[in-house]
């Protein structure tokens, strides 16, 4: 048997890969925080996926306790296992009044969890979170959300819920440029039609290469015939 | 392959969710105060087939690895506590809260919280609610009383045919830290649960607690136009994860096929 059966095999494989990061990214339409994931194809037997860390679209929910980022970084969160980080600013309170994922985990802020009063807090671009006690003056400083960025050479490794951590423990920087929306989500930031130009070129390039598997196993199937048939 | 089909199944599914929870808000768009829900959704576990920073045969190290998502699941359906709009209905035990604030109810030996403010007598002369369940703490109107005033502050007051008080009262209010987390229980009424903390008592117009308009009922918070748009969305979300199924089935087909 030649090699070039066993290539077009791995290559049929790498696009069923190709096809698996398009249905994730199109289950997850509704995410929001999510960042879409790309493969590349570095030669026949490496690709990595890479996260598209791109600027997802701004919906205004109204909701107090939504918060969107727009520009660099991550809200850091206390999760059960350790430190997590992500963008998914659906907030709420749990019955402590601290201010949690929808996991219930706590958001830190620059000194530590976040303790309100009330959820109808206000929250400033800067991430200051202000306790307004429904409709007084006396407006409270609580906390300010520590928006945190990593380095450009720092790996980062999803996990599940919308999270991410760095692979080698890497201390994240403060982030500088980003704006915190209060009252809106950041939805995830695919492009429908770009994904489904995706999964047909993965589905098309695989239909080649089952082509060419075919061709193989013609080419295969004549040799045999024509050199074991001494009549030939 | 079987890994993309599972993964768009994952899709239709939280689109699923999401398209009954937008069907729920759309029935409950006339129903006095009705909050919105909305349902969250996270991300699946990755599948690290390499992890991010393994080491490639070649002495280099993988910048980011192959990770593939498992698909969407729904995390939560979240009550959406804001402002309905109001409706003057001029009768004059109809309430709207402006602002936070429940009004309690006994409901058999349950605590119940609502914000639907469409009271009215029982045949004992109780303020209840429109299932007959009287509100906490109880209010009596006495015979012969020919007007009720409620002013903003919640201060009730009955008076007879010569303009005289018959009884004055206060009615109460009740907060959560986090409303979002109630427990739903239908017909209008909510519970507190470990997630929305304990209730505060107040009355209207307290710090932090609204203010009470009589003659008036809070309409749901429903944006019709807003739930169509979210409805279109997830119905295309939904088709785009069917089409995804579609491909990976045609693709198995044609893996199957390579065999003539």
């Amino acid at each position: 048997m030649r090699i070039g059966i066993y290539g077009a095999s791995i290559a049929a494989m790498h696009q069923e890969k190709t096809m698996a990061v398009v249905a994730n990214n199109i289950a997850n339409a509704a995410t929001p925080g999510f960042k879409r994931e790309s493969v590349h194809f570095k030669d026949a037997l490496h690709q990595n996926t890479h996260t598209q860390m791109a600027q997802g679209r701004i919906q205004p929910t109204g909701n107090p306790l939504d918060i969107a980022l727009v520009g660099e970084g991550f809200l850091r969160v206390q999760a059960p296992e350790g430190i997590l980080y992500t963008r998914a600013g659906n907030l709420t309170l749990n019955s402590e009044k601290m201010i949690v994922t929808q996991q219930g985990w706590p958001v830190l802020g620059q000194n530590g969890p976040i303790r309100v009063e009330h959820s109808n807090v206000r929250i400033e671009k800067n991430g200051q979170i202000f306790d307004d006690r429904g409709k007084t003056e006396e407006q409270e400083l609580v906390g300010t959300l520590d928006v945190v960025k990593f380095s450009p050479q720092a790996r980062l490794e999803k996990v599940r819920g919308g999270y991410v951590k760095p692979v080698e423990d890497e201390a994240p920087l403060p982030a500088e440029q980003f704006t915190v929306e209060q009252g809106a989500l950041e939805e995830s930031n695919f492009n429908l039609v770009e994904e489904m130009a995706r999964m047909i070129e993965s589905s098309r390039v695989f239909e080649a290469y089952q082509k060419t598997i075919q061709v193989f196993e013609q080419q295969e199937a004549q040799l045999i015939n024509k050199l074991g048939n001494p009549n030939g | 392959m079987i890994r993309s089909l599972w993964t768009a199944a994952t899709g239709m599914a939280a689109q699923q969710m999401n398209m009954d929870v937008i069907a729920h808000n759309l029935a409950n768009a006339n129903t006095t105060g009705y909050k919105k829900s909305r349902a969250n959704f996270e991300d699946l576990m990755y599948q690290n087939l390499t992890p991010p920073g393994a080491e490639t045969s070649n002495n280099t190290r993988l910048l980011n690895g192959v990770q593939m998502g498992m698909g969407a699941k729904t995390v939560s359906v979240q009550k959406i506590h804001t402002q309905g709009s109001f409706t003057q209905t001029g009768n004059q035990l109809d309430l709207a809260v402006e602002g936070r604030g429940f009004f309690k109810v006994l409901r058999g030996t349950d605590e119940v919280y609502t914000r639907a403010g469409a009271f009215k007598m029982d045949q004992d002369g109780y303020i209840c609610d429109a299932e007959g369940n009287r509100l906490q703490p109880e209010i009596s109107i006495p015979k012969g009383a020919v007007a009720i005033n409620i002013d903003a502050g919640g201060n009730l007051t009955a008076v007879d045919q010569e303009g005289k008080a018959l009884v004055t009262q206060r009615l109460n209010l009740f907060d959560f830290p986090n409303p979002a987390g109630m427990i739903s229980l239908g017909r209008n009424y909510c519970m507190p649960t470990e997630a929305s903390g304990d209730s505060e008592t107040g009355q209207p117009g307290d710090d932090g607690f609204g203010t009470l308009l009589q003659g008036f009922l809070e309409n749901s918070n429903i944006n019709v136009v807003e739930e169509m748009v979210n409805m279109i969305v997830g119905q295309r979300a939904y088709e785009a994860n069917s089409k995804v199924i579609k491909a990976s089935d045609d693709m198995l087909q044609m893996a199957n096929n390579v065999k003539s």
